[in-house]
């Protein structure tokens, strides 16, 4: 019974189900729940017999939904999926929210997330539950990460380092498969793209499967001349970008099955191949030609058996990378530089949970991964393991929700400290407002590159510590017939001790533990949504301001020395009307100036993004075409130093779905 | 109408905060009049990628350590590995933008940006009316060393030099050329004839030879720092293939008279502006573990180090005989005794990893 309660919670549709349960009775609904539920188990048959089909409800939440009282989580809805079909998670990030992307320019290019101020090493990726970020260089590549249907994407703001480990000061994106059961039959959909720079996307994704078996995926491929212009500030003119090409292909088909005695057994894979060319930084024009050439291949598998009391859940998985740089001299008709980075990581996850009633759970979880880099600049293949204990206890009820999460880390070069987590949420007035708060320390241990690296990686390194302080509010406002306005005001204290940095020593850098940062910031969010007949409106806007600073280098305190790529401001508003066969939206956004060195900084930039659509739906075929304008004013810019982004640039989609 | 009235006040509140925004965060650039460049020029190398090289003025009147960017309202690009004054012209060599610009000394406002270039180095006037250019990284085919005419403001010649030709000297008629070896090796220093714009010798000197200067008798110091591998696990050790060493070379016969070898010693810099030779002094100064200070005469390694401290590189005032010492750690400049390593004063708040030092007097 409170698995289903919980579950509930966790996907987010709390407020609707208790306004269905307040006029029976939480228990007796509860119980009743519960028999249905377990009655349909034993007979192998999970489908309601009653004509109104409803979408299933998960029985069990992953450790992190259920353990994530007390943080922010913003979710990337439908529609935004839909809109941002074919495009990467990078992409839609810069271009429709305000968080601080760091792009390299190029369509393909490298992309990577920083939460709060910190570095993209400091934001954890995961993809069903397993981190995602380079072995080698600890931050992700959002540029690889497709916008997909039939995948949930969650970002948790200063997620818990208790819960999910190394390297979340700045937070976790969760990417996660999710099975819907409550779709019967075959559904296919086909996309086509065409954009600027001679982009062209293809999209091919499929879901089908009844009450027992869901499989779904996508296979895309798409490539792009790169070729924007620009305005080159060192030379002094405006050229168009060279040696910017891309091509990638990808495929990630899921399943998920529901077996007899309540097990689900559920899996995919992800493989991606791109090729991308490199070009030259702003004021430079080298004759030599570099390229990238990356491959990743990744599975998972998830066992999930639910008790009478209690839940567990085994998964592992397998991930595989294969980067090959090379640059080229045409002159010579020889490489100048060609190396490869190959890295291979196995995960295995386990996770008990016991319910001791109605209001407490507890959860009992261990992480153990096996990881290899081979790279010529490690002299060798380098090796590392690491094991993880997590107990936490949960506890529910109308008003309060609480976790406290304890966990324990043991690498080959470290152990960690025994790490804590507390997080709280109140509810008032039926879930109209909610009060959270949080309290987490946190650790990043040392990248592959920062102990292996020849010359300079030093296996010494001690993994960076802290702790976060988090608390925010949330109010909804039903204006009934006027619409719901949501407003959401968090704030957050973080410090990092011995954060790891590469500085000039002698001859050579060196990875050292060098600086005490602290992060610091508010974050401020209000969305209004309201629908007349058939046309709905929803608008909103948001702010951000962060405070990150250097507070000592190496033992000696500084000056507050602003970090690096931090920008104190970001912001963000936009407005879409919808009917159910039309859509525009308009967007904007801001990020202030950023620091690249000591005292020189990059130009703040505000862009405006707009896109529209129109859908004609034949009985069970839908087409839909869209249209978007990114950077409508032509805005130059730069995300990282010397890297300039693209001026405005357009793309046309055509979707069947059928 | 309501509600599209609604929607336009929306974005017009939107678009104001936008200007809003823009307006905090926009600076004022006014383009900066000194009375005199007279003073010290500190040659920026910035980091790698980032576009921030720079040339830092100490003038006598005024102080500007980005005078590039505040008079041209630009940034000078990635690497900015040499600056020289030859007239009324400054010439700054931006090693990973491909250029050389051109400024005029009485302003430093740019006149013309050299960009015919793949890879260059460093700089120095070779005529009334020319410079040499060295250009090459030891893996293309061109290594060479480009000769601009600065009263035509054209390159006029092409010279094939060495692989990797770094820092050029000349004594003489003659321009010696150090070829580094680049991304590749090479072990000499190529000698051209000026009036002819020939090599007309090349003299072996040592692996990777990337710094080089003369004495007041007007022969050529040259460092060579040597080919490195790195050993086996578990540590990789670097290893010196070839012991770094200062070769001597006499310039009236264009042969290797000394070769002084840092037997036991590890150079501690990446820096390559490691030799300072002074037009007054009978001694030299250079970078290896430390900083050392040697007799010109001398034929073996000194026994003490002068200064204990590794710096990014090391220059000479030729008219006070002080020494200028390159701490990228702490982007500031050291001016010390030449007798006792004092410090007299320092250049402070200088950009990143300064490495080399002009005098204009």
């Amino acid at each position: 019974m409170v698995n289903t309660f919980n579950s509930v919670y966790s996907s987010g549709i709390r407020s609707n189900f208790l306004r269905i349960c307040e006029p029976i009775g939480m228990k007796k609904l509860l119980f009743l729940g519960f028999c249905v539920w377990w009655s349909s188990t034993a007979l192998g048959q999970y489908s309601l017999s009653d004509t109104v089909k409803v979408m299933e409800v998960e029985v069990t939440a992953s450790r992190r939904k259920h353990l994530s009282e007390g943080y922010k989580t913003v979710t990337i809805a439908g529609q935004q999926k839909e809109q941002y079909n074919q495009r990467s998670v990078a992409e839609f990030l810069q271009y429709s929210s305000n968080l601080n992307v760091q792009a390299y320019g190029s369509p393909g290019a490298l992309a990577s997330l920083s939460l709060r101020g910190t570095g993209s090493s400091h934001t954890q990726v995961n993809w069903n539950g397993f981190p995602v970020n380079s072995v080698t260089l600890g931050s992700a590549d959002l540029s690889f990460l497709p916008v997909m249907e039939n995948h949930d994407v969650d970002i948790v703001y200063g997620a818990s380092g208790a819960l999910y480990g190394s390297g979340t000061f700045g937070g976790a994106i969760n990417i996660d498969s999710r099975p819907d059961y409550s779709k019967h039959g075959f559904h296919n959909s086909l996309s086509l793209g065409l954009g600027s720079m001679n982009t062209q996307k293809a999209v091919y994704s499929f879901q089908g499967g009844n009450d027992s078996i869901q499989i779904s995926g996508s296979i895309w491929g798409d490539k792009s001349d790169g070729d924007f212009e620009y305005y080159d500030d060192i030379q002094g003119k405006q050229l168009k970008r060279a040696n910017a090409d891309y091509t990638q292909f990808g495929i990630n088909p899921d399943f998920s099955l529901k077996l007899p005695n309540r097990v689900e057994l559920s899996g995919g894979l992800w493989y991606q191949v791109k090729d991308l060319n490199l070009p030259a930084i702003m004021g430079s024009a080298p004759k030599d030609i570099e390229n990238q050439k990356d491959s990743l291949f990744r599975s998972y598998l998830q066992f999930k058996k639910s008790f009478y009391k209690s839940t567990l859940q085994i998964k592992g998985a397998w991930f595989n990378s294969d980067q090959h740089y090379t640059k080229y001299s045409p002159d010579l008709e020889t490489y100048i530089f060609n190396s490869r980075i190959k890295s291979n990581a196995l995960y295995s996850d386990a996770n008990y949970r016991y319910f001791f009633s109605n209001s407490l759970s507890g959860d009992f979880g261990a992480i153990y991964s096996y990881t290899t880099a081979d790279v010529v600049a490690y002299h060798g293949e380098q090796s590392e393991y690491d094991l993880g204990l997590i107990a936490a206890l949960k506890y529910y009820s109308n008003q309060l929700r609480a976790n406290v999460t304890i966990r324990k880390d043991w690498n080959d070069s470290y152990k960690s400290e025994v790490l804590s987590d507390i997080g709280v949420s109140y509810h008032f007035l039926e879930d109209q407002l909610i009060f959270r708060a949080a309290f987490s320390q946190k650790f990043k241990k040392p990248s592959f590159n920062d102990r292996f690296w020849v010359p300079g990686g030093n296996i010494d390194l001690k993994p960076e510590t802290g702790y976060s302080i988090e608390t925010g509010i949330n109010y909804v406002l039903n204006l009934k017939k006027w619409g719901e306005l949501d407003v959401d005001v968090s704030a957050y204290y973080s410090p990092i001790e011995d954060m790891i940095v590469w500085r000039p020593a002698g001859s050579d850098w060196e990875a050292k533990n060098y600086q005490s940062v602290l992060t610091q910031g508010i974050d401020m969010t209000a969305n209004y949504r309201i629908q007349f007949n058939s046309l709905a409106w929803t608008t909103g806007a948001s702010l951000s301001y962060n405070k990150a600073i250097i507070e000592e280098l190496d033992g000696q305190i500084v000056d507050n020395q602003p970090l690096f790529y931090a920008p104190t401001w970001l912001s963000s508003a936009y407005s879409e009307l919808s009917t159910t066969k039309w859509g525009v939206y308009a967007g904007w956004r801001f990020a202030s100036k950023r620091y690249y060195d000591k005292n020189e900084t990059l130009d703040p930039y505000w862009l405006i993004n707009a896109n529209l659509y129109y859908q004609f739906q034949f009985h069970n075929q839908k087409l839909r075409l869209s249209g978007s304008v990114d950077n409508i004013l032509d805005e130059s810019y730069q995300m990282v130093r010397s890297y300039p982004m693209p001026g405005r640039t357009w793309q046309l989609h055509l979707k069947y779905s059928f | 109408m309501k509600k599209v009235m609604h929607l336009s006040n929306q974005l017009f509140l939107l678009l104001v905060l936008a200007l809003g925004f823009n307006a905090c965060e926009s600076n004022d650039n006014k383009k900066p009049e000194y009375p005199s460049l007279k003073g010290e020029f500190v040659v920026c190398q910035g980091n790698f990628l980032k576009n921030n090289g720079a040339v830092a003025m100490y003038g006598d009147l005024a102080t500007d350590n980005n005078i590039f960017k505040s008079v041209n309202d630009k940034d000078l690009g990635d690497v900015v590995q040499d600056f020289c004054i030859a007239d009324t012209l400054g010439f700054v060599v931006v090693n990973n933008s491909q250029k050389v610009e051109v400024v005029r000394m009485r302003d430093f406002e740019s006149v013309k940006t050299i960009s015919d270039l793949s890879y260059p180095r460093y700089v120095a006037q070779a005529t009334d009316r020319t410079v040499y250019i060295s250009n090459g990284n030891g893996k293309s085919e061109q290594d060479e060393v480009v000769e601009f005419d600065f009263v035509s403001m054209e390159i006029v010649d092409r010279i094939k030099v060495g692989k990797g030709p770094e820092m050029l000297v000349k004594v003489g008629n003659k321009m010696y050329v150090a070829n580094s070896g680049g991304y590749g090796t090479d072990n000499n220093v190529s000698v051209i004839d000026i009036s002819t714009g020939e090599v007309v010798k090349t003299i072996t000197s040592g692996y990777a030879g990337k710094a080089m200067k003369a004495d007041k008798e007007g022969n050529l110091w040259v460092f060579c720092g040597g080919r490195v591998e790195y050993g086996p696990a578990p540590d990789f050790a670097k290893i010196q293939k070839d012991v770094p060493k200062l070769v001597k070379i006499d310039t009236k016969t264009d042969e290797v008279v000394t070769e002084i070898e840092y037997t036991g010693k590890v150079v501690g810099t990446d820096g390559s502006n490691l030799i300072a030779a002074a037009a007054k002094s009978n001694h030299i100064f250079f970078i290896a573990d430390g900083v050392y200070k040697m007799e010109l005469d001398a034929t073996t390694f000194p026994t003490e180090k002068w200064e204990d401290n590794v710096y990014f590189g090391i220059d000479v005032d030729p008219s006070s005989g002080s020494v200028y010492l390159m701490d990228a750690t702490n982007s500031k400049v050291l001016i010390v005794n030449d007798q006792d390593a004092s410090v007299i004063e320092t250049l402070s708040d200088t950009k990143s990893f300064p490495h080399k030092v002009v005098f204009n007097r």
